[in-house]
């Protein structure tokens, strides 16, 4: 099992850490490990590697209703 | 609270719901999408009519530069090569975004997106007008097949893909075949009625219209509904209005170019095709009908991105003694070239940053200003050409306006303005951070001072 560390930011980071906040399925166990004003710092256990568990996570949050409308971005930093 | 934090507040309450409304209403996405995915065909008949002027054209500025036209004597002859691409691109937008819509809408709606974007492209010919018959031979006008007929397009692409995917759900209209029936054709024997139905409803409805107004749909639209909503999106002011709100948007983390990009795309998606199509007629964006497009934006407005940020990263290395400013700028740089500001803006940071939320506003419709200023003085041709986003800042005013060396100029003039703004609010930025910082550095040091 792999361990991220994943940082999002966002203008509206409020929305992504209410979507991200213990959110678990098949494939990836997520945890928020620091939250602020723009950004908040992801622990994620997954079978998959950095980049990939990056796109995954980041195409879960493009399906919802805030996918599309809010400006965001996740990188990864371990 | 302090005013941002209520100011942010009211934007969380009231635009974010509007931004998801926006970006989530299946019309309105539907319309956004049919654009982006026709993007390429537009692009690729833009980048084709310029490398056919600059390249083939004996006074094109690469021809000159390379000496094209003296090592080929008959270099001109060869545009003719490449003139049909312009009748495959931009004079036929309208059948790609009618079929693109309906379909966009059949995906949401879970129908068969193929057979639905096909039955929206064969009604848009059903409400056309009349083929004409001279010495026998039946000739179509291809008036409204490029960007006289976009709404039209829009409108039918929009009506099918409800149409047919709440027909097609019907089980009472679906024709159900054997299995051993090959899938092909079972599938289209199911969606056989609601391709009868639309296609009878509307050739009653173009009757009734052709009766009440002989020009037809085609010309009624046009008259009554593009042509106002053109004129107001090719006025400057409109221009700078949608400039503020996007960018404004970006600010507070909403995504300002999806949220406003169905409005801009039918506001300004014909004046861009006849500006296209004048310069692949004429062989020069010189008098090109519409100055005042949003390509003016790009070419003039948005280096570095949003907020025109590259004159960020330049007062940052001009103004800046922080190190952690330095260092993002100088990371931010290579993304910048190439208008990708995610690492300045979210690194700084600029977004709901009290201090630059208000150059990040004010620098693209200064710009926006100094280049229309330009086109409407006579200095530059309009910026006529669909150039790539990405492509470096000033490069996309030389290149959309056809290789204009003063619009190049321009391009680094705007830049400089930018970097002049910028400045003196990268310098009250430093001052605010370090005041931050003092302020953290004394909050922590009783605590220091208790646990030694």
């Amino acid at each position: 099992m792999n361990r991220h560390k994943v940082q999002v930011y966002s203008g509206q980071i409020k929305f992504l850490h209410e979507y991200f906040e213990d959110y678990r399925d098949d494939r990836v166990k997520v945890e928020v490990e620091r939250l602020d004003k723009i950004g908040m710092v992801l622990a994620v256990e997954t079978e998959m590697g950095g980049e990939e568990t990056v796109q995954y996570l980041k195409s879960l949050f493009k399906k919802t209703k805030y996918g599309t409308a809010l400006h965001y971005s996740f990188k990864l930093l371990e | 609270m302090s005013f941002m934090d209520r100011f942010q507040s009211v934007m969380e309450k009231i635009l974010v719901p509007v931004a998801v409304k926006l970006n989530s209403q299946r019309h309105v996405v539907a319309i956004r999408d049919a654009f982006i995915l026709a993007f390429p065909i537009t692009l690729g008949g833009s980048l084709i009519i310029l490398l056919n002027f600059a390249v083939l054209d004996p006074q094109g500025f690469i021809a000159k530069m390379l000496f094209l036209h003296k090592l080929f004597p008959n270099l001109a002859d060869y545009q003719s090569i490449f003139s049909p691409i312009i009748n495959a691109t931009v004079n036929i937008l309208s059948m790609f975004i009618v079929f693109l819509i309906a379909r966009n809408i059949a995906i949401a709606l879970k129908a068969d997106e193929l057979l639905c974007g096909i039955t929206a492209l064969s009604t848009f010919f059903i409400v056309y007008p009349p083929f004409q018959t001279f010495d026998g031979v039946s000739y179509m006008t291809t008036q409204w097949t490029g960007a006289q007929g976009l709404f039209v397009a829009i409108i039918i692409g929009i009506l099918v893909g409800e149409i047919f995917s709440q027909l097609s759900k019907s089980k009472r209209l679906q024709i159900n075949m054997p299995a051993s029936v090959p899938p092909a054709i079972s599938r289209t024997f199911k969606v056989l009625f609601p391709i009868v139905i639309i296609m009878i409803v509307f050739a009653i409805g173009n009757a009734i219209m052709n009766a009440l107004y002989p020009k037809g749909l085609h010309a009624l639209i046009y008259n009554v509904l593009q042509t106002p909503l053109k004129q107001l999106g090719t006025n400057i002011l409109s221009l700078i209005v949608l400039i503020i709100v996007s960018d404004l948007l970006w600010v507070f983390g909403i995504h300002g170019p999806n949220t406003t990009a169905a409005i801009r795309e039918a506001m300004f998606a014909e004046a861009n095709l006849e500006n296209l199509k004048y310069v692949a007629e004429h062989g020069s964006a010189w008098g090109a009908p519409y100055p005042g497009t949003w390509s003016l934006v790009d070419a003039f407005s948005f280096y570095g991105g949003s907020g025109m940020t590259l004159g960020f990263i330049i007062a940052v290395f001009i103004a800046s003694r922080r190190k952690d400013y330095r260092d993002i700028a100088k990371l931010s740089i290579a993304p910048g070239l190439f208008n990708i500001n995610e690492p300045i803006v979210f690194g700084i940071p600029i977004v709901l940053n009290p201090i630059l939320i208000v150059p990040f506003v004010i620098v693209p419709p200064i710009n926006a200003l100094i280049g229309y200023s330009a086109i409407k003085l006579g200095l530059i041709p309009p910026v006529a050409y669909s150039v790539v986003w990405t492509t470096p800042g000033p490069l996309i005013a030389f290149l959309g306006t056809g290789g204009n060396w003063l619009a190049l100029f321009i391009g680094f003039l705007c830049l400089a303005v930018a970097t002049l703004i910028y400045l003196p609010f990268v310098i009250a930025a430093n001052k605010a951070a370090d005041v931050n910082q003092n302020k953290e550095r004394i909050a922590d040091e009783p605590t220091q001072s208790t646990s030694v």
